[in-house]
């Protein structure tokens, strides 16, 4: 269980450009989970993630990861607590370095002291969850890949840690329609095959409604909604403070009269099939 | 870390010493460092000493960030003195160990420190007063002579201006990968030098990568926009000189010529 208390976040302290980016946030978050994070830009989505995480500190509070506080004076302690955290960036195929696809996505694994078996073990297991051929693209350069290929190589690296909490920051940004909905897929297929912990910060609230079990909102730093998906997308005050929109789903049935509480596809279709049987 | 980098800041006001024309403030900081070197006596430096006060006042910016941006050198002031301190021959005020400390020498200890920091704080006063924008645009206009002789001014000042426009965008950029790397367990605060300087490599390659689809970008943006070099370019905001540069050029003009009357 990740576990935050009166968490906040001040970026550039005592100076003109003083901004508080995360106040007094509290919330916990349950394994085996599927949470999304919403809010507009710049309301501290990725300030959040990247405390959880362990790579700033917050400017007070605590952070709790299986019980563990991530400032404890313990480094051993500190570090085995982070590492159980894997965190995807924005736009992760940026950050890819090595010369192929199989050193870049073995350097996380290498670097947290795997042996050259588990290593490689951990390589192809991770290659086969992104759904990536290992003999094909083993000995590529990531320069030679598409631009969701490149991020499938990136997700991998940080999938040979093998996280218990994985957290990823908008993945689909960029990427065309048809991998866009691979990735959402193999998201979803990593929650419910290998039962992982997953924190999703998204802007499609199509995706939150169909992937997520809950629904943070985030709005100027503080917790302005918490809940199922549902309960908030029925929620229009907490929509309209944080500048969200209801699934498109949603605002279809809403537009051709169908009063329903639908939020994914399925359910859409379901709502207007019952509609037009009773008439 | 990387957000504690003052050199160069620019902190927008609305004091005199923003709105001067930059080509005078730049000529004149050149003007006040000749002045400065030539100066040697206990008078001509208080009145330098009076005066960068007084324009640190002026300017509003807080001594506590004029300070911070002396703290970078302040090992390069402490040697300077203490060189001095014990390299001039002289009447011996007192001795430690080998080293003889002369009167002559902290004289002359003084004089150095003194001019050092005299020139670290107005050239600091420069560039926290004016806006990279116009610091470029004076010096294209100072080197526009040179054209003549070669020196593409136009071009050089656009280089500079694109530069510093980017600096931050890169330390975010720097920030952004370490912390990536970090997530993948990569370490860059211990072990020997070459292990530091191998785990850099990682930060190193995504940041070039970037940095040249950055600058492929800006060129076609800028091409796409019209730009084709300084050649006829006219600019929305031209520099003019207004009455109180005129009275800045006096104001200095002045003191100097007070400051090297007694420059013994």
């Amino acid at each position: 269980m990740i576990e935050l208390q009166n968490v906040s976040l001040i970026y550039a302290r005592k100076t003109p450009f003083e901004r508080r980016a995360i106040d007094d946030l509290s919330l916990k978050i349950d394994e085996g989970s599927f949470t999304a994070i919403a809010g507009h830009t710049g309301s501290g989505k990725s300030s959040l993630v990247q405390m959880i995480s362990g790579l700033i500190d917050p400017t007070s509070g605590k952070i709790f990861v299986d019980e563990i506080d991530l400032a404890t004076k313990d480094r051993i302690k500190a570090r085995d607590a982070r590492r159980k955290i894997g965190m995807v960036f924005q736009y992760p195929e940026h950050q890819l370095f090595e010369e192929t696809v199989e050193l870049d996505i073995a350097f996380g694994a290498k670097n947290f002291g795997c042996d050259e078996v588990e290593t490689l073990s951990r390589v192809k297991e991770s290659m086969s969850l992104v759904g990536l051929d290992f003999e094909k693209f083993r000995n590529l350069a990531p320069l030679e890949l598409s631009g969701g290929q490149r991020r499938r190589v990136a997700i991998a690296g940080v999938l040979a840690l093998k996280p218990k909490y994985l957290i990823l920051d908008e993945p689909t940004a960029g990427l065309d329609p048809s991998a866009r909905k691979s990735m959402l897929d193999e998201i979803s297929k990593l929650h419910r095959k290998k039962n992982s912990t997953i924190i999703l910060i998204s802007h499609s609230m199509d995706d939150i409604a169909t992937l997520a079990d809950r629904l943070i909102v985030l709005s100027h730093g503080k917790l302005v909604g918490d809940g199922s998906p549902r309960t908030i997308f029925g929620n229009k005050k907490i929509l309209d403070q944080a500048g969200l929109a209801r699934p498109r789903i949603s605002q279809l049935l809403e537009k051709i009269g169908i009063d329903s509480d639908a939020i994914t596809i399925d359910e859409g279709i379901d709502a207007i099939l019952k509609t037009k049987g009773r008439r | 870390m990387l957000q504690d980098i003052t050199l160069g800041q620019f902190f927008p006001g609305d004091s005199i010493l923003h709105r001067l024309d930059p080509r005078v403030k730049i000529g004149l900081l050149f003007f006040l460092f000749i002045v400065i070197f030539f100066t040697r006596s206990g008078i001509g430096y208080g009145i330098l000493i009076t005066f960068t006060v007084t324009l640190i006042l002026i300017s509003r910016v807080s001594i506590r960030i004029i300070l911070k941006s002396l703290k970078p050198l302040a090992w390069i002031l402490i040697f300077t003195f203490a060189i001095h301190l014990v390299s001039h021959p002289g009447e011996i005020v007192c001795s430690i160990w080998i080293f003889d400390i002369t009167r002559e020498g902290i004289r002359e200890g003084l004089i150095l420190t003194t001019r050092l920091i005299l020139l670290l704080i107005l050239s600091s006063l420069l560039t926290f007063t004016t806006s990279p924008l116009k610091l470029t645009d004076a010096m294209e206009r100072i080197l526009s002579p040179l054209r003549r002789f070669g020196v593409p001014s136009h071009e050089l000042a656009m280089m500079m201006t694109i530069a510093i426009r980017f600096i931050p965008t890169l330390i975010e950029e720097t920030d952004k990968i370490m912390k990536a790397q970090q997530a993948r367990g990569a370490d860059f605060t211990t072990g020997n030098i070459f292990r530091r300087l191998k785990s850099i490599v990682p930060i190193l390659v995504p940041l070039f990568l970037s940095a040249f689809r950055r600058a492929d970008d800006l060129a076609l943006a800028m091409e796409a926009r019209g730009y084709r070099g300084g050649i006829g370019r006219t600019q929305m905001k031209s520099l003019k000189i207004e009455r109180r540069d005129l009275w800045a050029v006096l104001i200095v003009g002045i003191l100097s010529v007070v400051v090297i009357y007694w420059r013994i």
